[in-house]
């Protein structure tokens, strides 16, 4: 905006004094100059720091918005890949905020500069507003959606090959000492070329097209003033002042630049849209269960006996898991099946994270229908398959359980989760810092502080989903025979593909073809 | 905050990958070339505007027709500087990946595979990135302005030393807005990095908060904090945005300035009209490319960091690669033992066809001396002995077509159970495989397809049969890590009895004492219990 002025004026100065005329009389031009020179520096501060905080203000609201949607749907309403759908989210929310702080801003004000810019011009050479608008038309609007335009087909396949190279990497960072071993590693280099071909041809394409774009951008405002120049000569001749001949090419030049500095934004705006239209979509999830109102009371007393009568769970209208089974305290009881048979649907559904849309669960005698998740959950506890490890100490990782815990509580669950070697190695003990851009925990170990979690609130009922997975052979047993010691007089649920994880238990069941079904425990390999 | 200044990281970079060089060149002809292109347009206009002051009806073609070349070579030079910075960065970026993913894979990477994967794949994007957008702004910035600057001072001294001394000022105005930031600056940076982390947190953590009745606090938290999250992230805006007023006030009196001083020579006639305006058009030029940089700062920074990341991980020595020949009969191994680390080792020495026990503790190093014995990676206790020859010394391609290895969590991959176990030879015949799986119990059509990662089969099936994979090979040496883990005892009794037939070295790894002619025990370091010690028993 100022910008645009100090152009204007000083354009008018400059010419003004060519005139020759005496000194006191450029004193208003000289004035406006300065003070448009202060409020420009002055100005895009305050743009800066308003934009930034009507953002952040924005964009607060919306990560409450987030996390209040993502509460209800986590984990079982999120599909089977709920940890990356929540990642997402939470990066699509730091999109949004570029997108308001970074683009909107800009725009504002370069479109209120755009038209204030149209006016002054119109005012000196009429003919010039329309050129002006033309121009800051192509600039802002035209060529940034033609770039859009061109570039979503590369932008797509761009992403498509990142998707694929991180697999690629993905897979070789974790086993790339077998394809070392097995001599197929140039095989695997040819991949992954392959891949970078592809990222590099569509890369290309997008590049070809951006650049064309700042082309187009900069011819359209050098013939902006060949064709402003031209009109001012026509204005000349019908009596425009001589000293403004100037002023119309100058704020021209001056508005476009500013325009300029805003259209590379509004290209890169679509992969930000998306974002948004992500979060928005997250509303219309439907929430996996549904919380009473008038919740019944549960008798604290009560053994923790659960029973599930007929029921069927499904995921988007299609089935995954029917059958009848019973849980109560003195049972150890394993669920083995192929992956995506429906083992931990079966799991979710004990805790309360899914209802089933047939059949009835209840928890002594009472149906969970009439019960609201956290009631379930302070009698049945649940250890996910990768519980999340948080941005702080190991002792405020475990008290996410129990705010209560003492020190040496902490430690005890530590040495009977399996993690108490992995402790006395920590010369910070309790105090090491966990969580960040690494969770600083291995699979196994990330896997036992879902389980030190667990045994502080010592439920009457806990489901495991593959808690020894990752584990060797050793400490897996270690593990699963404390927990069966400390469950002795409870109800404990195993989820699990291991054979090995079947020793030392009560009962056993098998999921297959949509169908849970208990099997005898002796009998040998299902699969 | 504490990141590498640019020009020691593009040095850096420079020489881990000479592309980098070519590419600096590149941008900074094109900004120069553009740049002329820029003040060639501003004379032609102000020619124009001149000729246009004197009379109205002066002859405009000549300069109008050098505007519009003007025009078009600024907008070549555009297209040009733009692909080239892409094209220089796309080989670099490849380079960089492969060398990364290289040598990860082949000598070991020493953080976890998750940041392994995001260094190779985002890092290195954000490098690309880095490379073809922010280091050509970079140049731009240092390039364009000097030669705006010689264009000024050679046209119109004066105002070229008004230019001049405004971008002198420039950083003595950033050292003292700087210096007065910085403290505070540091410390809300962190204190915003906590809160905006923390909300991340909550949210990605929600199911475990969920399991344990604390996500509806946590959601009420969430609002709170975001509060907190503004102020604090305003009050770091509000001063690191002072740099950039500082640039803006800087270019808006300097360009003020010049028209003040122009205005009054022009009044003196000491200067043509036409002059007078080129110079005005020429110096926001001088500032443009300085204000984006450093609006571009920002942006950078996960590029910068990512890179010295990358160059970090780049720069660590690896081992030379060895040339001997592999024996071609089972050999005789010696592997060094420490009892505790920093002691000195001992050599253990394993006869052609010996059953080997690794046995101790997860944690104790069971693993990596099996790699060790695979050149896999650098022994944990010196050197690894083939028939008294370093294993280092020996050509590691034909070292590993005398091993197979059995890893704790074997990869299968192929499109069926045939290519899984083939992974990769091709002189294995049906029957053999056949054989092998019957040894173990497995009954698998071997037509039958495979999912991702094998989920089809239980993980027994999976250990077992990367076994059968391991025995089909026919090693002179066969390394197995836990080889019966996580099975039934029936599948336990087939495995140890498939071993037990075969004849060459077999080093097996185990939390249990097992049947062997040489055992190795390895304790957990522990500088409280100076008890437990590694130790080698020998049949």
């Amino acid at each position: 905006m100022s910008s645009v002025g100090l152009a204007g004026t000083s354009a008018w100065l400059i010419v003004r004094a060519a005139e020759r005329p005496a000194v006191l009389s450029l004193t208003v031009p000289m004035g406006l100059v300065q003070l448009f020179a202060l409020a420009k520096a002055g100005g895009r501060y305050v743009e800066r720091t308003a934009t930034h905080s009507a953002a952040l203000g924005v964009v607060g609201r919306l990560r409450a918005g987030v996390a209040r949607r993502l509460e209800p749907l986590v984990p079982a309403g999120l599909g089977p890949r709920s940890a990356q759908v929540v990642d997402l989210a939470v990066r699509d929310v730091d999109r949004v905020q570029d997108l308001v702080s970074a683009v909107m801003g800009p725009l504002i004000t370069s479109v209120v500069a755009g038209l204030v810019t149209v006016a002054v011009s119109g005012l000196i050479v009429p003919a010039t507003a329309l050129s002006l608008v033309g121009a800051l038309a192509l600039n802002a609007v035209v060529w940034p959606t033609l770039a859009a335009r061109a570039g979503r087909r590369g932008e797509d396949e761009i992403d498509d090959v990142r998707a694929e190279l991180v697999a690629l990497v993905s897979d070789l960072a974790r086993h790339g000492d077998e394809v070392v071993m097995a001599g197929t590693w140039r095989a695997w280099a040819e991949r992954r070329e392959r891949l970078e071909d592809r990222y590099d041809e569509a890369q290309r394409r997008q590049q070809r097209t951006s650049a064309l774009v700042g082309a187009a951008t900069s011819v359209t405002a050098g013939a902006t003033a060949i064709v402003t120049i031209l009109l001012v000569r026509g204005a000349l001749a019908g009596g425009l002042a001589r000293s403004l001949i100037a002023v119309p090419v100058l704020v021209a030049l001056a508005a476009l630049e500013l325009v300029g500095t805003v259209a590379p934004l509004l290209v890169g705006w679509r992969g930000d849209w998306a974002a948004l239209g992500r979060l928005e979509a997250l509303g219309g999830l439907t929430a996996p269960v549904r919380e009473p109102t008038e919740p019944a009371t549960l008798d604290d007393a009560g053994p923790g006996a659960i029973v599930v009568r007929d029921v069927t769970c499904a995921y988007d209208g299609t089935s995954t898991l029917r059958g009848t089974w019973d849980l109560g305290p003195g049972d150890v009881a394993v669920v083995e099946g192929p992956s995506g048979s429906g083992k931990t649907t079966a799991a979710r559904l004990l805790a309360k994270l899914l209802d089933p849309v047939a059949g009835r669960v209840t928890i002594d005698g009472v149906d969970y229908g009439e019960l609201r998740g956290d009631q379930v959950r302070t009698r049945v506890g649940f250890v996910d398959d990768e519980p999340y490890v948080f941005a702080t100490t190991l002792a405020g990782n475990l008290r996410v359980a129990r705010p209560d815990a003492t020190d040496e509580e902490l430690r005890e669950a530590c040495h009977a989760a399996q993690l108490g070697d992995w402790l006395a190695s920590r010369p910070e003990g309790l105090d090491t810092p966990l969580g960040g851009a690494t969770t600083g925990l291995s699979g196994g170990e990330q896997r036992r502080l879902g389980v030190a979690r667990e045994l502080l609130r010592h439920r009457r009922v806990v489901v495991l989903d593959e808690p020894t997975e990752g584990l060797d052979d050793a400490t897996a047993r270690a593990l699963l025979a404390t927990l069966r010691a400390r469950y002795h007089d409870r109800a404990m649920l195993l989820v699990s593909h291991y054979e090995s994880d079947r020793e030392g238990a009560t009962r056993r069941f098998v999921t297959r073809d949509g169908w849970l079904a208990e099997v005898p425990v002796a009998s040998p390999d299902s699969s | 905050m504490d990141s590498e200044r640019p020009s020691a990281l593009l040095a850096r970079l420079g020489r881990t990958s000479p592309l980098v060089r070519a590419a600096l060149l590149v941008a900074g002809l094109t900004s120069a070339f553009t740049t002329a292109a820029v003040i060639a347009q501003a004379v032609a206009i102000a020619a124009a505007l001149g000729a246009l002051f004197h009379s109205s009806h002066a002859d405009l073609a000549p300069s109008l027709v050098a505007l519009g070349v003007a025009t078009l070579v600024r907008a070549a030079s555009l297209v040009v500087g733009d692909v080239a910075a892409a094209r220089s960065a796309a080989p670099v970026r490849r380079d960089l990946r492969a060398r990364l993913v290289d040598r990860a894979v082949r000598h070991g990477y020493t953080g976890p595979a998750d940041s392994l994967t995001q260094l190779a794949t985002r890092g290195i994007d954000a490098v690309e990135l880095y490379l073809s957008r922010y280091v050509p702004a970079l140049v731009t910035a240092v390039v364009a302005p000097v030669v705006a600057l010689a264009w000024l001072v050679a046209t119109d001294p004066l105002s070229g030393v008004i230019v001049g001394l405004s971008v002198g000022l420039l950083p003595i105005f950033m050292v003292l807005l700087g210096l007065e930031a910085k403290g505070r600056m540091e410390q809300r940076w962190r204190e915003q990095q906590y809160l905006a982390g923390y909300v991340g947190d909550v949210v990605r953590g929600m199911a475990v908060l969920k399991a344990h009745g604390r996500s509806g606090d946590a959601v009420a938290h969430v609002d709170e904090v975001g509060q907190h999250l503004r102020r604090a992230t305003m009050a770091t805006l509000r001063v690191a945005f002072l740099s950039g007023f500082a640039l803006e006030l800087l270019s808006s009196l300097a360009t003020a300035l010049v028209a003040l001083v122009l205005g009054l020579r022009l009044v003196n006639g000491t200067l043509t009209l036409s002059c007078a305006l080129a110079v005005l058009l020429v110096t926001p030029e001088v500032f443009v490319p300085l204000r984006r940089a450093s609006a571009n700062f920002h942006g950078s920074a996960s590029g910068v960091a990512a890179a010295g990341e990358l160059l970090d991980a780049l720069e660590v020595p690896v081992p030379p690669e060895g040339t001997a020949p592999a024996p071609h009969v089972v050999p005789t191994l010696g592997v060094a033992v420490a009892a505790s680390p920093g002691e000195p080792a001992r050599l253990v020495t394993i006869p052609p066809g010996a059953r080997v026990a690794v046995v101790g503790p997860s944690g104790a190093g069971k693993t990596t001396l099996l790699r060790s014995l695979c050149a896999l990676r650098p022994a944990p206790a010196g050197a690894v002995l083939v028939d008294g020859v370093d294993l280092g010394r020996i050509d590691r391609d034909e070292w590993h077509r005398r091993v197979a290895w059995l890893a704790q969590d074997p990869h299968l991959s192929g499109a069926t159970v045939r290519d899984a176990v083939l992974a990769g030879a091709t002189t294995l015949d049906d029957r053999a495989i056949a054989a092998a799986m019957s040894e173990l119990g497995l009954s698998l059509d071997l037509d039958r397809p495979l999912g991702e990662g094998a989920g089809e089969l239980s993980a027994g099936e999976r250990r077992r049969l990367a076994l059968v994979r391991c025995l089909v090979r026919e090693p002179l040496v066969l390394v197995l890590d836990e080889p019966t883990a996580h099975l039934d005892p029936l599948a336990r009794q087939l495995v140890d009895a498939a071993l037990a037939r075969r004849t060459m070295t077999r080093v097996v790894a185990s939390h249990r004492a097992i049947d062997a002619d040489v055992t190795i025990r390895l304790a957990l370091p522990d500088r409280d219990a100076p008890a437990r010690r590694s130790e080698v028993e020998s049949v």
